[in-house]
């Protein structure tokens, strides 16, 4: 491997033989070395991605303050809908680039967090008129005693380190 | 008469969620099943914080803030 590194940018795709033969791995930008190159930059694809990520979790995050703040029964209809929103995010997203090769069984992901997701809204937000009652109206007197509560907080821990595993495969 | 439709409608829509469970194990090859829709929608940071930003709301809604 190069043994005196000089300073200068070379733009090359890592992957790339050296000069000597040998196979480049990504390193900084800014570096070169002799017979190996490197940049890592990114790419506009990769920083417009970046982008729409951080407008998502900033714009999530208000809503959430402000809901918080404010509580109200549209809260759980405006979540539904950021339930929906990741939905269409998902049939969007292209599969990251070194995801395992796909699954020989046929499969129509696209359908399933749609579906999913108009089940939440529904679930979620006031399905019919004003005066109904909501999920909370329903589910309160029951979080009421504390037998309840403790299941309904140890069903909720499962659940968050449930979705929390999500994705990490 | 609007609070039975409503309970009705609730729980159509726990029956659905079922049924969708169902047939998600039963046929995957038709109709994902929510883990693989999660594993899906979590690859992106983004909706990784979304979903978990959620999950807290829905435990700070029905545990700790007004919900009348």
């Amino acid at each position: 491997m190069g043994s005196n590194p000089t300073r200068g940018t070379l733009d090359i795709t890592a992957g790339m033989p050296a000069g000597d033969g040998t196979t480049v791995r990504a390193r900084r930008r800014g570096t070169c070395y002799d017979g190996l190159v490197a940049t890592d930059a990114p790419s506009r694809s990769g920083l417009a991605d970046r982008a729409v990520d951080l407008a998502s979790i900033a714009i999530a995050s208000l809503v959430t303050v402000t809901q918080a703040l404010r509580p109200s029964p549209r809260d759980a209809v405006l979540f539904g809908l950021v339930a929906l929103t990741l939905s269409v995010d998902l049939a969007r997203a292209p599969a990251p680039a070194d995801a395992a090769p796909p699954d020989p069984r046929p499969r129509r992901p696209v359908v399933a967090p749609r579906t999913w997701g108009v089940v939440g809204v529904l679930g979620l937000g006031r399905p019919l008129g004003t005066t109904p009652p909501a999920v909370s109206d329903v589910l309160d007197p029951w979080l009421d005693h504390p037998g309840p509560r403790g299941l309904f907080v140890l069903a909720w821990l499962v659940g968050l380190g449930y979705l929390l595993r999500r994705g990490r495969r | 008469m609007g609070t039975t439709l409503t309970l009705a409608a609730y729980g159509a829509c726990v029956l659905a969620a079922a049924a969708l469970g169902l047939v998600a194990a039963r046929r995957p090859e038709r109709l994902a099943p929510l883990r693989d829709v999660l594993d899906a929608l979590a690859r992106r940071r983004a909706a990784r914080v979304l979903l978990v930003v959620f999950w807290w709301w829905l435990g700070w809604h029905f545990l700790v803030g007004p919900t009348t």
